[in-house]
């Protein structure tokens, strides 16, 4: 630490400041224009080669510059999106510059951390995505609108319901138990990804997503960071992957513009469960009766009149009515989002302002997500070497929640588990409730469950350009999240029994950070360039939690807890610091050999003062073969770049307190306070350390009208931070250590082609794809999740099956069969196996973009093979009558074994233990795991833009109407409504995915905007 | 140049002494385990910490007895009397929940923390009355942690050190049940000793020492010693079998409780979702067993104990012992009828049969709950009154966790529960398999035979 603080203060030593000017002072005007449309172009950077003093065109596409170098000089004329031009001034005459427009990008800046690099120079894996190749559904996080659009971002929403969490993973799961995510920077903000729930009662396995703050409309571009050369900039938070978003900003010396965006629609659940009469339920909760063996007297559906005490008689099966419940707690959701923003800049100054209103329903009922957002960008250049600027965004969401399913209080379990031959009202008109479950009529209706988010991300900074080529940057960032839930149940709901009960609970979490960056720049001519930067950030992030708890009620009426009779109230508080220092260099010689070298060096207070520093380097290479001399100058083959990556990176991402030795208070007893262990010390807890070696190959073929960039990487992580079972005699269940080692291997292609590119129509495709195989490559003894049929075991991958096997059914006696893998003549827990897990083979998407005249259409189809789901839901419904009266029954159960010889068939009705100890009905079997393959037409988009000449007369710059329709159909094999689910989030650990229990399908949707620019 | 690198210099000296404090994080929350125990107040809170540990085992414990037996089956499969118990997975894969193993040793790992750790404070901290009554309650908690785990598994292994290291135990394996059954008589003898006879019933004091002791030698077959504990019980009239029979659950801390854990609003008792319906604020995951219900509902049988079962509208009855929906049920430990029931099966089985006073103990608890008394003739036999204590002890304590263990204690399961699921004509299924990620987390458990 203090070595590195020395370091720190000689190398400003040696800073040397310089200040030599040339006195002759030179103005040359000029316009800059595209070489095919001849349009001017607005915001196209002037600069002279190798110097800072520059101008930007206006809005005419004209630019003014006057500087005091002597002529010649070299001008360098640069827009985004199009190849950079140099002209060489003798004369002081107007210029006409026209630039062309690229393909493919090589001299594309990209962002890569702290740093900027042009493509032909990168070594790392970064994948950029710029809004354009988003998808175009109207999601409400940007996460979900990358799926399948950078390959080896695995991305699967855990739910239908807008503003709910989904499944992130960068290139696999590298950690057990601890975190997965990747990190998440906002122009330069690390942001908070973890959940802020803190509601007692829980919504059921539903999470609400953080970055459902943000929203996506003020994002320009987006760099996900993969390899170790990339990632090993963020240390200890970089082995699950960085995604970089950078929002919009003015351009300087532009004329103000202003854009709207409109949008509505609207959303339906399709192909929703299907479930059996009453007459057949009754008729099957009495084959299993009787084939457990009880009397035909005591059978459940047997006439009213036949009073048994302690034997309810619900009735003969052919008396029983059918109810559906499950079109009752679905709707047609509608959707409308309105984005108006302002944007431009003078010659000092140059601004982005935003604001955001957006409201959609859930297609289940009472469930909703309401933005507002505001956003402002601004940058100032005080002097031409002093810059300061900021970046906010406010958001509030507001959310109406419902408890969905795990529970009896779940508007799932309510409609979805309730037997259909139960009423929904009692004679009186009260509601029936089946013994269980809440009444889905009554949750409807009674539900009062909101949640309300507020989120401010400020990031101030100061540059100071101390050479022409040496800058320094400070900036301060703050992530604030104010995340506050109000429940009430009344009583005429479960929870509300006897007398109301009310939540109320506030979790405030803030990440502070400070950042000094030195960033360095030197240009050798032909020769090559050379960046440098160092810098340090010291972070800390604290959560706070409020929770109080009202029960008795005088009556419905009154809902605050201010009205209870008992009132509790609990508060907790937590947090963790992170100091770091790192460097890189990038050096790239003669356009033909690169080389980047990273090191960062990080200091957590999770861990012990031993352990607390972490050292993180990377090396990159990369060679442009196409550059050599040797290689032919074709058009076949325009470019071609091979590199090559190692490094290491880590994760710290466990609880804040985890390296010690702790006891908790709370213990209490008869009202009087009391103590207890909760934890056992680990003083020796360090980084979990991942090393991932990375080989691409990228290249622009046939006159660059097809691009590909294909990556192989090997990750490999060591010492997992891992909550490591103990043997319970001690009285802990675990202990935070560092064991066990997972890998990722996997490969990544993305093509990109222009299969037809004229003036009228433009025909582009793009392909993504990837896979990645994962594997626990050591640990202690096997773990299991809060689901007992996920297991973790040395050799499998993470999300691996645990079950038994099912054989099929036994024709002669109708028992479920299932392999007796030690052949001890016994079905016992030695004969669960790993039977598949939940990690596709391969997923990706396919997108092809036309464009003719002013139409434009987008097709966005997004595949994945191979990965299993654990058909939770059948678990309970499809299990032959042996749950009685007390959940429904899957229309697929109708078809049972029912006379020797019956093949093709669900087991024979019946709870009571076979001869072989196995149960028909087992849950744990691999007959409810299944193969949760598909395909989807994720979106399509259609739109118009409005030819100039209409539009001049309108006042009106540019304006598009369109229609995007999303998920318009889902091939797949899976029997459940939507084989994009997990309810898993709700195991702390993440141990758990592909499970489906209660999950709200996602919905087709169509939606109409209008998007016009003043 | 050189202002600018002296300001620079004092913003890194600044700055390094943020870092410390960025990095020197304590937890607000909780304390570090060397500071947890110093003087008598910290050892208070602690022995409070093992009554908290007691709460939480004792209801998913009580629960796996309940479903175990023909008194209590789960509400999803009420045709499956005697559910079939099977080792594989931590929860939910049993029909019973498990036995709460792990919970019963956090219970006794912060009992040793307070046996060990109290002894060791000076006298300068604690007086030397507050040191006995801490220490004796903790023994008492800590055999009654170990009596719950070997009625439930058989021998387990005997911890008795605070564990400061998760590898401390390694090499400690499972003792039979008779050296379990020793250790917690040890420890009960301990308690006896350190113990006041004031009666708080929700704490531990010599009464309640006695009253386990009474058990533990019901169930290990020393009659005479059985006897003499529960006569003490007994022959003290603030102890006193209350009536009406719902008043010992009704009441919370009644005339009749030896030892009870208390809940309050403010500390739930969560077992009343498991036996309430959802139009009461349950998940109603367990009912009374049909034929049970029928039997209590007979004023020949059950008498005024029908008050335990509610007939729901759609023609359930469901459990209301644990009922009160303020989460304020008791868990009842150990109360007198159970005292009575004691003695008369010892009374009964004692070298000198004492059968005139074991009928005797019988009517007091059929009078209690208003049933005819037993009437013995000359044809009585011992058999004949220890059957008429079986049925009376179902009964009476029908949804006390008693059910299981008497059966399988009188060497009747294979009758019993054998005729509802054969598997129980083997005895190797008469205890609990050891829930199989416990085997997986400690390589020194073997798993129970036949499992």
């Amino acid at each position: 630490m203090n070595q590195i603080v020395k370091a720190v203060f000689v190398l400003l030593l040696l800073i040397q400041f310089n200040n030599g000017y040339g006195q002759q002072k030179v103005t040359i005007t000029g316009s800059v224009t595209d070489v095919k449309t001849r349009e001017a172009i607005i915001g196209a950077s002037v600069t002279i080669r190798g110097k800072a003093q520059g101008t930007v065109t206006d809005e005419k596409g004209k630019f003014s510059f006057t500087f005091d170098h002597p002529l010649p000089v070299t001008l360098q004329v640069n827009f985004l999106g199009y190849e950079r031009k140099q002209v060489i001034i003798h004369d002081i005459e107007p210029l006409n510059v026209s630039l062309k427009e690229i393909l493919n990008n090589l001299d594309e800046i990209v962002i890569t951390g702290y740093a900027q690099t042009k493509r032909v120079a990168v070594t790392s894996s970064i994948t950029t995505v710029s809004t354009e190749q988003i998808s175009k559904a109207s999601s409400t996080a940007i996460t979900e609108k990358l799926q399948g659009q950078v390959p080896g971002l695995l991305i699967s929403s855990n739910s239908g319901v807008p503003g709910t969490t989904a499944l992130v993973r960068l290139r696999g799961t590298t950690s057990i138990t601890a975190g997965n995510e990747p990190l998440y920077v906002v122009d330069g903000v690390f942001i908070n990804n973890e959940n802020v729930q803190g509601l007692s009662r829980g919504l059921g396995g539903q999470v609400s997503n953080p970055l459902s703050d943000l929203n996506p409309e003020d994002i320009e571009s987006l760099s996900v960071l993969k390899d170790a050369n990339a990632t090993a900039v963020y240390g200890s938070r970089g082995a699950n992957g960085v995604i970089l978003i950078t929002t919009k900003r003015g351009a300087k010396n532009t004329k103000t513009k202003i854009n709207f965006q409109a949008e509505g629609g609207f959303a339906k659940a399709v192909n929703l469960w299907q479930l059996v009469t009453g007459p057949e339920h009754g008729e099957i909760v009495n084959a299993a009766w009787l084939n457990d063996g009880k009397s035909f007297a005591t059978r459940p559906f047997r006439p009213k009149t036949e009073v048994i005490a302690g034997f309810p008689a619900w009735g003969n099966p052919e008396e029983q009515q059918t109810y559906d419940r499950i079109s009752d707690i679905f709707r047609v959701a509608k959707l409308q989002k309105y984005n108006l923003s302002v944007s431009g800049g003078d010659a000092k100054t140059n601004f982005y302002l935003g604001t955001e209103y957006q409201n959609q329903e859930a297609t289940l009922k009472i469930q909703d997500f309401v933005r507002y957002s505001f956003r402002l960008n601004l940058d100032h250049s005080i002097t031409p070497k002093l810059k300061v600027g900021t970046s906010n965004s406010i958001s509030k969401v507001n959310r109406e929640v419902v408890r969905v399913g795990d529970g009896p209080a779940g508007l799932f379990q309510a409609a979805l588990h309730s037997p259909t031959f139960y009423p929904v009202y009692n004679a009186d008109g009260s509601y029936t409730k089946s013994g269980v479950f809440d009444n889905h009529i009554a949750i409807l209706k009674n539900s009062d469950n909101h949640a309300y988010s507020l989120r401010s991300i400020n990031n101030l900074y100061v540059k100071y350009n101390i050479l022409d080529n040496l800058s320094f940057k400070s900036s301060a960032s703050s992530d604030y999240n104010n995340y506050h839930e109000v429940a009430y149940y009344n009583t005429n709901l479960v929870y509300g029994q006897p007398a109301g009960e009310a939540n109320d609970v506030t979790t405030i979490k803030q990440t502070l950070t400070a950042e000094q960056l030195l960033n360095y720049n030197s240009s050798f001519g032909e020769i090559g360039d050379l960046a440098v930067f160092l810098g340090n950030t010291v972070q800390t992030t604290g959560t706070e939690r409020e929770s109080l708890t009202g029960t008795g009620f005088p009556s419905n009426q009154f809902k605050r807890i201010a009205s209870a009779a008992v009132q509790t109230a609990s508060s907790t508080a937590t947090q963790y610091g992170l100091v770091s220092f790192f460097s890189g260099a990038n050096f790239s010689y003669k356009k033909r050999y690169n080389i980047d070298l990273n090191v960062r060096a990080d200091a957590s207070s999770r861990f012990g003062s031993a352990n607390r520093w972490g050292y993180f380097p990377s090396i990159g290479t990369a060679w442009n073969i196409s550059n050599e001399s040797f290689f032919p100058k074709t058009n076949a083959v325009k470019d071609l770049k091979l590199n090559v990556s190692y490094g290491l990176t880590g994760n710290q991402d466990i609880s804040d307190f985890a390296s010690q030795g702790l006891w908790q208070g709370g213990s209490n007893y008869d009202g009087i306070a009391g103590t207890s262990p909760l934890q056992l010390a680990n003083p020796d807890l360090k980084w979990e350390t991942t090393s991932q070696l990375n080989f691409g190959l990228s290249g622009d073929l046939l006159e660059s009208r097809l691009s590909f960039v294909l990556n192989y990487y090997d990750k490999y992580t060591r010492d997992l931070l891992l909550d490591d079972p103990v043997p319970t005699k001690t009285g802990f269940s675990s202990v935070t250590k560092n064991v066990g080692e997972i890998s990722n291997r996997g490969i990544e292609l993305s093509l990109n082609s222009v299969n037809i590119n004229r003036d009228k129509f433009v025909w582009k495709t793009s392909l993504s794809i990837s896979h990645n195989a994962n594997k626990v490559e050591k640990l202690n003894s096997p773990i299991s999740g809060s689901y007992v049929m996920y297991r973790v075991e040395q050799g499998q991958p993470l999300y691996s099956f645990w079950v038994y096997k099912y054989l099929g059914v036994n024709p002669q006696t109708g028992d479920a069969l299932f392999e007796d893998v030690d052949k001890d003549g016994k079905i016992t827990v030695a004969d669960k196996q790993i039977v598949g897990n939940a990690w596709p083979k391969f997923e990706g998407s396919l997108r092809n973009t036309l464009t003719y005249k002013g139409f434009d259409l987008d097709i966005n189809v997004f595949f994945k093979s191979g990965n299993k789901l654990f058909n939770y839901t059948a678990m309970f419904l499809e299990s032959g009558g042996t749950r009685g009266t007390t959940r429904a029954i899957q229309k697929s159960n109708v078809n049972y074994w029912k006379n020797p010889g019956d093949v093709n068939v669900l087991p024979k009705p019946k709870s009571v233990v076979n001869a072989d100890g196995s149960f028909n009905y087992e849950g744990q079997t691999s007959r409810l795991v299944e193969d949760g393959s598909y395909i989807r037409l994720r979106d399509v988009s259609f739109g118009y833009t409005i030819p100039k000449k209409i539009l001049s007369r309108l006042q009106l710059t540019t304006a598009r109407i369109y229609v995007t329709g999303s998920n318009l159909f889902t091939l797949t094999k899976y029997s459940g409504p939507d084989p994009e689910v997990n309810v898993g989030t709700g195991d702390s650990r993440g141990l758990v995915q592909g499970l489906d229990f209660g999950t709200p399908p996602q919905p087709v949707s169509f939606v109409m905007g209008v998007n016009l620019t003043f | 140049m050189k202002k600018s690198i002296l300001i620079i210099s004092v913003l890194i000296l600044l700055f390094n002494t943020a870092c410390n404090n960025i990095l020197n994080v304590e937890p607000e929350i909780y304390v570090s385990d060397n500071t947890a125990f110093t003087d008598d107040k910290s050892a208070y809170a602690a022995l409070i910490g093992v009554y908290d540990a007691a709460q939480n085992y004792y209801g998913p414990n009580l629960n796996s007895h309940n479903v175990i037996s023909d008194n209590v089956v789960n509400n999803t499969s009420p045709g499956n009397i005697i559910p079939t118990l099977t080792a594989a997975g931590s929860s939910g894969a049993d029909p019973t929940g498990g036995g709460a193993y792990g919970s019963m040793y956090e219970a006794i790992n912060r009992a040793n923390s307070v046996i060990v750790k109290t002894a060791a404070l000076s006298e300068t901290v604690i007086s030397t009355a507050s040191k006995n009554q801490y220490l004796g309650e903790a023994y008492f908690l800590r055999a009654l942690a170990y009596a719950t785990l070997v009625k439930t598994y058989g021998g387990v292994p005997i911890v008795l050190e605070p564990t400061s290291s998760p590898t401390q135990d390694n090499g400690i394996k499972r003792s039979t049940a008779a050296e379990n059954y020793a250790q917690i008589l040890t420890d009960l003898d301990k308690a006896e000793s350190l113990l006041s006879t004031t009666i708080v019933r929700n704490r531990a004091n010599k009464w309640s020492v006695y009253a386990l002791k009474a058990r533990i030698y019901l169930y290990t077959e020393k009659w005479d010693l059985a006897e003499e504990q529960a006569n003490k019980l007994i022959s003290n009239t603030t102890f006193k079998l209350v009536k009406p029979y719902s008043t010992f659950y009704t009441t919370a801390k009644s005339d009749e409780s030896i030892f009870e854990l208390t809940f309050s609003a403010a500390d739930k008792n969560p077992v009343y979702t498991n036996y309430l319906a959802a139009l009461d604020g349950g998940r109603l995951d367990y009912i009374p067993e049909g034929n049970f219900v029928a039997q209590l509902l007979d004023p020949n049988l059950g008498g005024a104990r029908k008050s335990l079962v509610k007939l729901q509208p759609d023609g359930k009855y469901t459990l209301t012992e644990y009922g009160k929906q303020d989460g304020s049920s008791s868990f009842f430990v150990l109360r007198l009828a159970e005292q009575y029931l004691i003695r008369a099966e010892a009374r009964a089985n004692k070298t000198t049969a004492d059968l005139v006073g074991a009928v005797a103990d019988i009517n007091l608890i059929k009078t209690r709950s208003d049933v005819p008394s037993f009437v013995s003739t000359s044809a009585t036999t011992k058999q004949d009154i220890l059957l008429a204590i079986e049925k009376e002890r179902r009964y009476e304590l029908g949804f006390e966790g008693h059910r299981f263990i008497d059966i399988v204690r009188t060497n009747r399961a294979a009758k019993v529960f054998g005729d509802l699921n054969p598997l129980f004509t083997n005895p190797q299924r008469w205890v609990f398999p050891i829930p199989y990620g416990q085997l997986l987390a400690d390589p020194d458990l073997v798993q129970n035979p036949g499992y």
